[in-house]
């Protein structure tokens, strides 16, 4: 246990060290990744410039765009790009000879970017506190901690599942594909669109049973109080559920994986 | 109308943005930033008539790399007066580009995943060249360079040789006047290194081309130019026959003799500054001016097996010429 | 400039491509999945929002759909023409090749922009003038040659624009180098060209009227196909393609003085 907090220590400083020397990039991302939310919240506004739609108002929808900007900054993963990189390129061999686990090395990476984006979006959040109410969510003690909870399940959910798409890298070349149409149903079904609520029927359907609600929609619709009640609880739990699952996966493809890619000598 | 090049005091300067270390360093440098002039050509004159191969030479950073540059258009020279062809070449007229070619070394225009034949295709275009003209440019490009059985691979199927052959082939389609080649055998095999030399000089004799030639090889330089320029530090040290270079720089031969018993190192001594001794091998410099006399001393007096006299190498000639300049 | 000689180049840099990517054939059904996937989730997400509304910004479902065909045949041309090349200029730089093309006696802006053109991604432009021939028939609009010829014209300031902006950005990497950047930056307000620009309030319209005009790549050719297109807007488009041409010729002149020292 000493050991691996070393390692994280040791990798998250390498990783501040380069996230340093791309500040300038890093921030480029930050701003590009906020165009898209905007733009449909665009939308939705000018859809509710005659009254509320479906129960939202148009300060409901600022405010559920900006949990969706906050939430989806800390739950980004781009692992499956990095890593079918390192496969093509034949890089990740080095790394696989460390005696630490590779993903630990990419978990330190991904916390050092997400501590960077949660910081300056919570003192962004603060700023805007005395300015705007539109921004005011309940302060009750208990609530945060739910929302921090919600939060931090819904990144280890996205992470796992992003990781163990790249795992699939080990057995074929078009793993990027497989991760594009992936992204296109997330954006659909994850409700960066529109609220959950407003999604068709047939996708309200599926909410259990793909995890793509729990690693951003729950959250946010937890943070903008659209969820109270027992069905936090029961949602905590799916989010819990789904969590194990991947990471379960994870320890069967990386195993799997190895076995594959030392036999054909990557 | 053939004009050759002709250089007049040209100079180029660059501006260096210095930057001071650290982050402070960084943080000045944005508002108050700091320029150090380099001078890498220096007020330079040449002229160098139509048919012309000449060796252009220096050492790494002396300043030939930005001259080729600016002759060929691609640089904007700091001051002087620059006509290559009858043209100002950084006007980067479109009639100017078509009398020149510049071929370097390292760097490829060939179309990597296709055969070298669809290169020349779009060159053809580029240049409009007649389909009649192309067509016998084409056959003699590959008579002279044997690329007959080149032309149907793909490019990234070809040895760096076999690259050179067909990076030739294309910059020369269009018939160039004046030719600038930049290390034009580098990384080259012997046997390559050859059958390149023999098309550079095949092509000048043929269409009487202009040629302008840097190497670090100095076969290329004997092999192919009467005249060379050596430049240093932007400035020309010597502009002449390579035979004058040698004659004025080395006013010495190097007598190369094998032993047939040992002779003390002393008494080699007496004949002249000794080279290298590894008995039987020997080597000593004879003065150029009594070369004769000190053979025939050596030959009367010493044991020897097998004598030979020749100029030292060019190597050495070159780095003689550095060694002046700087002293 | 002398049009023959620049047509007859392009047809024989496609022809090049084209031999070029037949390496690449695999790419083909890669390309036509990921079509049919991102117009269906686009159709889709279209659904969500005319479930509550019967208008956005005062556009219709089927309108909002030619809008989407003409975002969707734009993207083919990004793919096709633009993303190929985009890159390479670093790269020629790097290697020192650049040097090579400026010798050649041919605009080095029109060689560096049509070298590379990926076939693919045709599919897009194709689905694309679907999606607005079946938005047509579904409206009943009826197809007049006027109509259509606006159309055309307006769509060929879109495709400018495009060319444009993108030129600038690509001349851009003359100074910084990271082209993954620029390009990032370009996709994510190309987003904002899904929708008709009259979603946008305020400055923020103005903005992508005449500053990054997503109203003239995707808006305004809509317009015109349906029929709503004013006079104003096609003189605003016509006046912004002029200028953003414009501007980007005279940045990549700048640019190649810069290369060649000739402006210090």
């Amino acid at each position: 246990m000493k050991t691996l907090w070393r390692v994280y220590a040791r990798s998250m400083k390498v990783h501040w060290a380069i996230l340093l020397e791309y500040r300038g990039d890093t921030l480029f991302y930050m701003i590009g990744s906020f165009i898209y939310p905007l733009v449909t919240l665009a939308v939705w506004l000018a859809i509710s410039a005659g009254g509320e739609v479906g129960g939202y108002g148009q300060r409901d929808f600022i405010l559920y765009f900006l949990a969706v900007l906050f939430v989806a900054r800390l739950n980004g993963a781009w692992d499956t790009w990095e890593i079918e990189t390192m496969m093509r390129e034949g890089t990740l061999s080095s790394y696989l000879l460390r005696p630490s686990a590779f993903i630990h090395w990419r978990i330190a990476e991904n916390l050092v970017y997400k501590l960077l984006y949660g910081v300056l979006m919570l003192a962004a959040w603060m700023i805007a506190w005395p300015f705007t109410d539109v921004v005011h969510i309940s302060l009750d003690p208990g609530f945060l901690a739910v929302v921090i909870v919600a939060i931090l399940l819904a990144s280890v959910i996205a992470y796992m599942f992003q990781y163990c798409l790249a795992m699939l890298g080990f057995w074929t070349t078009r793993m990027l594909a497989i991760v594009n149409l992936m992204e296109a149903v997330g954006l659909f079904l994850s409700g960066r669109i529109a609220p959950y609520s407003f999604l068709p029927d047939w996708v309200q359907a599926t909410q259990s049973f793909t995890p793509f609600y729990w690693l951003l929609g729950f959250p946010v619709d937890v943070i903008t109080g659209r969820v109270s009640g027992p069905a936090v609880w029961s949602g905590l739990g799916l989010q819990v559920f789904w969590a194990v699952l991947f990471i379960a996966l994870y320890f069967v493809l990386w195993h799997r994986g190895l076995r594959k890619y030392s036999a054909v000598g990557g | 109308m053939q004009n050759g090049i002709h250089v007049e005091h040209l100079s180029k300067h660059f501006k260096v943005h210095e930057r001071e270390a650290g982050m402070g360093g960084a943080w000045r440098s944005l508002f108050r930033r700091q320029f150090r002039t380099v001078t890498a050509v220096d007020e330079i004159s040449f002229h160098i008539e139509p048919g012309e191969i000449v060796g252009f030479l220096g050492p790494n950073g002396a300043g030939k790399t930005t001259t080729m540059k600016m002759l060929s258009g691609l640089l904007h020279p700091t001051s002087g007066e620059l006509l290559v062809g009858g043209y100002k070449p950084f006007q980067q007229k479109a009639a100017f580009k078509k009398r020149i070619t510049l071929v370097m070394g390292q760097k490829s225009q060939l179309i990597w995943d296709i055969p070298a034949m669809e290169t020349f295709l779009v060159n053809q275009a580029i240049y409009e060249i007649p389909d009649a003209q192309f067509k016998e440019t084409v056959g003699e490009l590959i008579d002279l360079l044997e690329l007959e059985p080149l032309l149907k691979k793909p490019v990234r199927n070809l040895s760096l040789g076999e690259r050179m052959k067909c990076e030739l082939a294309a910059s020369l389609l269009h018939r160039p006047e004046i030719i600038f080649l930049d290390e034009p055998t580098i990384g080259l095999d012997v046997n390559m290194q050859e059958t390149v030399r023999r098309f550079i000089k095949a092509y000048n004799e043929r269409f009487n081309a202009t040629v302008l030639l840097t190497s670090h090889y100095m076969a290329d330089v004997t092999a192919l130019c009467k005249r060379v320029i050596i430049i240093n530090h932007g400035k020309i040290l010597f502009d002449g026959d390579l035979a004058a270079l040698v004659q004025n720089l080395a006013p010495y031969k190097v007598a190369k003799l094998t032993l047939s018993a040992p002779v003390e190192r002393e008494h080699l001594q007496t004949y002249g500054e000794i080279l290298h001794v590894e008995y039987p091998e020997v080597s000593v410099k004879l003065p150029r001016a009594d070369v004769s006399g000190a053979s025939a001393k050596i030959l009367a007096e010493l044991p020897v097996q097998d004598f030979t006299v020749e100029d030292p190498p060019m190597e050495d000639v070159i780095g003689l010429a550095f060694a002046g300049e700087s002293a | 400039m002398r049009p023959f000689y620049y047509l007859t180049l392009l047809l024989l840099l496609f022809k090049l491509s084209i031999s070029e990517e037949m390496e690449y054939r695999s790419n083909f059904f890669a390309n036509i999945l990921n079509t049919l996937s991102s117009v269906l989730f686009a159709l889709l997400t279209l659904q969500v929002f005319f479930l509550q509304t019967d208008e956005i910004g005062g556009w219709t479902f089927e309108q909002v759909l030619v809008l989407l065909g003409v975002f969707n045949a734009l993207d083919g041309v990004v793919e096709m023409v633009l993303r190929p090349n985009i890159g390479r200029i670093v790269q020629h730089i790097r290697k020192g090749t650049f040097d090579l093309i400026l010798m050649k006696p041919v605009d080095s802006q029109f060689y560096l922009s049509f070298r590379h053109i990926v076939f693919w991604p045709i599919t897009d432009v194709l689905l694309g003038f679907g999606l607005i021939g079946y938005a047509a028939v579904s409206m009943g609009i009826q197809v007049t040659v006027l109509n259509v010829a606006l159309f055309l014209l307006m769509f060929g300031m879109g495709v400018l624009t495009l060319y444009a902006i993108w030129m600038i950005l690509m001349t851009m990497s003359f100074w910084f180098v990271k082209v993954e950047n620029l390009t990032f930056l370009f996709s994510s307000l190309f987003e904002t060209a899904r929708f008709p620009v009259q979603v946008y309030k305020g400055a923020l319209r103005l903005l992508l009227t005449f500053v990054f005009p997503v109203a003239v790549l995707t808006t305004f050719p809509a317009a015109a196909f349906t029929g709503a297109l004013t006079w104003r807007d096609a003189l605003i488009s016509l006046l912004v393609t002029a200028v953003l041409v414009t501007v980007a010729r005279l940045f990549w002149k700048t640019a190649l003085r810069y290369y060649t020292s000739a402006s210090s």
